[in-house]
């Protein structure tokens, strides 16, 4: 073998490796995307081989933040705590104070499971504020040393003296007086009454002590309620039969009123709270299950209980409802089966098989074990995967009624300062921005660059051609974030004040090159023919410069003198579009800039690539430059234009910096382009590098980053797929 | 965040930033100790500091301010996000995680799953948001009720309506139809979620809050902005802003001042935290412990007031040491100094 033929090989072989190599690299990256979004997709499911004692059920119980023990509360009062490990009784203390003789009525673990709201036989009513120290033994801190006990067990009472009535339901909400908030309790008693009291904290100086002042509104029913649940700032609902009735205390709290009633599908026996007391899971005797919130209306003030979804799965002997600490997801617990529920789109996501016999169950703080104590005192902490139960289609795509929101709608907004708050993941403002933003910056480019590149290739002449190429191809080169920054902090305030010169623009740029060609037809032959056609043009930028420069410099004055303000607060005002200073109008400026170039090159050489023998035999045959342009240059170059213009799409589809610099990042689902917008890419720059890793909105911007690749991806294809067809039809 | 981005935005910011700390003529607390190497020990090893982007500066001031007590250690910090910390700590890659938001409950499980304890958020300085408007603004201030309905769609604090024009915060004129146009900080960030539960209640933004990768980004939009309002760090007030002065009751007005971010008058105020490992068993590192010390020191707090933050009372200094086990000797005063008050605000945890 001579030796160019070997180097032929190697060469070959070289290039096939890289071209390999490239396409092994963008399936890596796409498996892993979806690697790293997969686990969305997994369901709630138990584990085996927790860790398991022998104990007497007692009323309820719980974990631990750590789940190495387990507490239980008796009805007389005592508190227990057993170890994990061994199973001992680590201590039993009584930290209630209850009277001889008197035991616990009613008991239910606050949402955070910090603290445990009872009633007892004589009518008191508190929260017992359960706390834990962690200690290690030995030598070192590490999961094996650490021990638990009892904290400062403290109650806070709502009524503290004894009284013959003792409530049937009731619910009671934690105050904070540092942060000036008030406790609530909320008791329904046989004799129809509801009871709404509110603690409102009392700081002494003096003494250096907080006081509460406990005051009390009632409301009476004709029958009994069945079950209360607290919501924010003392609102509760509270169920008779399949009545449910919204009521919240009166200004400066002088009383209660209704602000609503509904009728769920059955006689309601079952109601609790999700995490952060913005709605409520309700259960029937049938066991259906529905979700419930206060919502405010948007033609009065008022604001009103509401019913949303009904569960599609429903709970045969419906218990419990347990609701998790972390977030909005709870467990229905009936007869013989556990079903997990998800809050914010209402889904049933589960359901789990527990054996009978069960006395209470709840699952641990940290959501990783489902603790259950059955009647033959047996107790295990069995291992809990709930996944990412707060991801599913219908809150990445569908349009939701959100806790304390009018309207369903599509909401981007994903994190608040703690896990109170209830993420809003709807991929859907997202996907409109990105479509949003790249009709805005694709608009004004491709006519502009597909003219463009018509020009440069087929009627420019001689050095001007060789030199207008590689200077707009340098435009390209203009690192994004620069542009962006520009747009961002120049262009986006220069703009508001002269939003009419985006108007006039180019009106009057046409009108000049309009009059300028009257001008050039009036010209002596002899003029024309000395300047030569494609030179001719450059009469024009002159032109444009002074008259773009005038128009920009002249717009604030006009709009002034026209309509008293800047136009855009004009049109604010008059025609009612919100006008955005950061809005996609400068983006598409910006992103022009970007896209521009991209589209121009490509299709210049897809112009230039039409054999120079086709024109000539058109215009000797006596069509004009236009009619051979439009008619025998662009029908085989149109190929090579499409795909310049998919690739150009693709640019501003994937384009992160100036999006990110030049809009507010507003994830809305409007269109107006004086308004901004939030695409894909820019919102995985900004919250990616702050999501917990792991977790579902770290998961979730993985899946939004799987669809913008396979956006990117198929619009990509797609041009090379037209190119590579459009060279073979030539 | 990228990094070419945010030294674009450093350079912006940077004239606007200078002059800023003798402006508000703020000063740390007197009974702070002034930092004392230990002496006869030249230590030598790395500090690595991962997380926060926000807190990075501050970080690299404490980091090069400390290198001149001993050269020997040598200082990484890097800036990715904070959730780029706990990762760092539970590796050991990183002895300091800067974060600008608590750690998630997911967070804390890992490490805790690792080491068994959970990790421990140490205050090191205070940040004071403010809520800015354009200099011409003529508004004297804001309640609470407010502000959550400027900024907020769910209007948690129970404001009765939804305010979208300057008129309906009691402005008069031209101003009176002009349009509330929102800035605010970037998703996820800690002053995004602190704000959030503080002053919004918990509820929603509003989806026309436009968001600024930088506090610094918020000020420039703000200035550029006639009818802007926004919200950041009180650090990064300039000539061409006013911080609008808050209340919580509807009477009393408070600025953003030191003085009354300490009394807790001010609403918005809050620590800044910087998680470590520390093992309940045993002591520091003591490179690690030198390193807390200084920034527990007079010298260690003057240069928090040098990049914008508030420095921390030698009261909650005291706190954080004795929560660290570092020793603590409250500097001897000469006389009482004015600012002096015991932090009351609460601290998010």
């Amino acid at each position: 073998m001579n030796r160019r033929k070997l180097a032929d090989r190697i060469a070959a072989r070289v290039v096939g490796l890289g071209g390999l190599g490239v396409v092994l690299a963008v399936f890596f990256i796409a498996f892993y995307l979806i690697k790293e979004a997969a686990p969305l997709m997994g369901k709630p499911e138990l584990g085996a081989d927790g860790p398991s004692l022998t104990a007497p059920p007692a009323m309820i119980g719980g974990a631990e933040k750590f789940t190495d023990a387990s507490w239980r509360i008796f009805p007389d009062g005592r508190l227990q705590l057993h170890s994990f490990r061994d199973g001992a009784l680590i201590e039993e203390v009584e930290p209630l104070g209850l009277a001889e003789g008197e035991v616990l009525a009613e008991t239910k673990l606050t949402v955070d499971q910090n603290a445990l709201i009872f009633a007892t036989t004589q009518g008191r009513i508190g929260i017992l504020e359960l706390s834990f120290l962690t200690s290690f033994e030995g030598e070192t801190a590490n999961q094996e040393s650490r021990r638990q006990e009892f904290g400062a067990l403290s109650v806070f009472w709502f009524i503290e003296e004894a009284r013959a009535e003792v409530p049937i339901a009731v619910d009671a909400l934690y105050g904070d007086a540092e942060a000036r908030l008030n406790a609530w309790a909320v008791a329904s008693y046989a004799d129809g009454r509801v009871v709404l009291w509110r603690g409102q904290p009392r700081y002494n100086a003096l003494e250096d002590k907080t006081t509460w002042r406990m005051r009390a509104q009632e409301h009476q029913f004709a029958q009994p309620a069945s079950c209360v649940v607290l919501f924010e700032r003392g609102r509760f609902l509270a169920t008779v039969g399949d009545q449910v009735h919204g009521i919240g205390p009166a200004d400066k709290f002088a009383g209660l009123e209704i602000l609503g009633s509904e009728t769920a599908s059955g006689e309601v026996v079952v109601a609790r709270e999700l995490i952060g007391r913005g709605s409520a899971i309700l259960g029937t005797a049938e066991g259906v299950l529905s979700r419930w919130l206060f919502q405010p209306t948007l033609d009065d003030d008022a604001i009103r209980p509401i019913a949303l979804q009904e569960y599609e799965k429903s709970v045969p002997g419906l218990i419990d409802i347990l609701p998790s600490a972390r977030q909005r997801v709870f467990l229905a617990q009936g007869k013989d089966s556990v079903l997990v529920g998800q809050g914010t789109a209402g889904t049933s996501l589960a359901r789990f098989e527990l054996g009978k016999n069960i006395a209470w169950m709840n699952i641990a703080p940290r959501e990783d074990y489902l603790l259950v104590a059955r009647t033959d005192e047996s107790f295990e902490a069995i291992p809990l995967n709930l996944g990412f139960p707060e991801v599913t289609a219908a809150t990445l795509f569908g349009k939701l009624t959100y806790e304390g929101l009018p309207e369903p709608a599509y909401t981007w907004q994903s994190t608040g300062g703690s896990d109170e708050y209830e993420p809003k993941i709807s991929l859907v403002p997202l996907i409109l921005g990105t479509i949003k933003g790249t009709i805005w910056a694709l608009l004004p480019s491709i006519p502009l660059a597909v003219a463009g590149a018509l020009y440069c290739a087929r009627f420019l002449r001689g050095r001007s051609r060789e030199t207008l190429k590689p200077f707009v191809e340098l435009l390209a080169g203009i690192p994004s974030v620069i542009l962006g920054f520009v747009g961002g902090l120049y262009l986006a305030p220069a703009l508001e004040d002269r939003l009419l010169a985006l108007f006039l623009l180019p009106l009057v740029l046409a009108a000049a090159t309009m009059g300028m060609g009257w001008f050039w037809a009036r010209m002596p032959l002899r003029r024309r023919q000395r300047l030569h056609e494609g030179t001719a043009v450059y009469a024009l930028v002159p032109v444009y410069m002074v008259l773009g420069a005038l128009v920009i410099w002249l717009a604030p004055g006009i709009e002034l003198a026209l309509f008293d303000t800047s136009f855009s607060r004009w049109s604010v005002q008059t025609f009612d579009i919100p006008y955005e200073q950061k809005n996609a109008v400068v983006v598409g400026l910006a992103m022009g800039f970007a896209v521009t170039p991209l589209i121009f090159t490509l299709a210049e050489d897809a112009f230039r690539n039409v054999p120079q023998t086709l024109a000539d035999a058109s215009l000797a045959l006596g069509a004009t430059p236009w009619q051979t342009a439009r008619r025998v240059i662009e029908p085989p170059a149109r190929p090579g234009v499409i795909a310049a213009v998919m690739l150009g799409l693709g640019r501003a589809v994937g384009e992160t910096m100036i999006v990110l610099m030049a809009t507010g990042g507003t994830a809305i689902t409007e269109w107006n382009p004086l308004q901004g917008f939030r695409a894909l890419s820019a919102n995985l720059a900004t919250e990616l590098p702050e999501a917990p890793k792991g977790d579902s909105l770290y998961r979730t911007l993985f899946l939004s980053a799987v669809l913008l690749f396979a956006l990117t991806f198929v619009i990509n294809t797609l041009a090379e797929v037209v190119r590579v067809r459009g060279r073979k039809d030539l | 965040m990228n990094k070419f981005f945010q030294t674009a935005l450093a350079v912006a910011a940077a004239p606007l930033l200078a002059g800023l700390a003798s402006a508000q003529q703020m000063k740390v607390d007197q009974e702070l100790p002034s930092f004392q190497p230990t002496a006869g020990v030249s230590y030598e090893g790395r500090l690595n500091a991962v997380g926060s982007d926000t807190m990075i500066n501050l970080m690299t001031l404490w980091g090069e301010a400390f290198k001149k007590h001993h050269p020997g250690v040598r200082i990484q910090v890097e800036g990715k996000g904070s959730s780029t910390a706990p990762p760092a700590l539970i590796e050991g890659v990183s002895q300091f995680g800067p974060m600008s938001r608590a750690m998630k409950s997911a967070e804390k499980d890992a490490f805790i799953k690792k080491f068994g304890y959970e990790p421990m958020p140490v205050r090191t300085s205070l940040d004071a948001l403010a809520v800015f408007v354009n200099k011409d603004n003529p508004i004297t201030g804001l309640t609470m009720e407010q502000v959550d309905a400027v900024f907020s769609k769910a209007r948690k604090l129970g404001y009765d309506e939804d305010i979208s024009t300057w008129g309906q915060l009691g402005l008069g004129g031209t101003w009176a139809q002009g349009r509330v146009s929102l800035y605010g900080r970037n998703s996820a960030s800690g002053t995004y979620g602190y704000f959030k539960s503080v002053a919004l209640g918990k509820g929603d933004y509003k989806d026309t809050v436009k968001e600024q990768p930088g506090s610094a980004g918020v000020v420039n939009s703000i200035s550029n902005d006639m009818l802007g309002i926004g919200y950041s760090g009180i650090g990064y007030l300039t000539s061409s802003v006013r911080a609008v002065p808050l209340s919580v009751d509807g009477e009393e007005y408070f600025d953003a001042t030191m003085k009354n971010v300490v009394s807790g008058d001010y609403p918005l105020g809050r620590y800044l935290y910087v998680y470590i490992n520390k093992n309940p068993k045993k002591a520091l590192d003591p490179v690690q412990a030198e390193f807390l010390r200084f920034v527990f020191s007079k010298e260690g707090q003057e240069i928090v007031l040098k990049s914008g933050y508030l420095p921390i009372t030698a009261g909650v200094a005291e706190k954080e040491c004795s929560k660290l086990g570092l020793p603590f000797t409250r500097a001897k005063l000469k006389k009482l100094p004015a600012g002096a008050v015991e932090a009351s605000s609460k601290p998010q945890s």
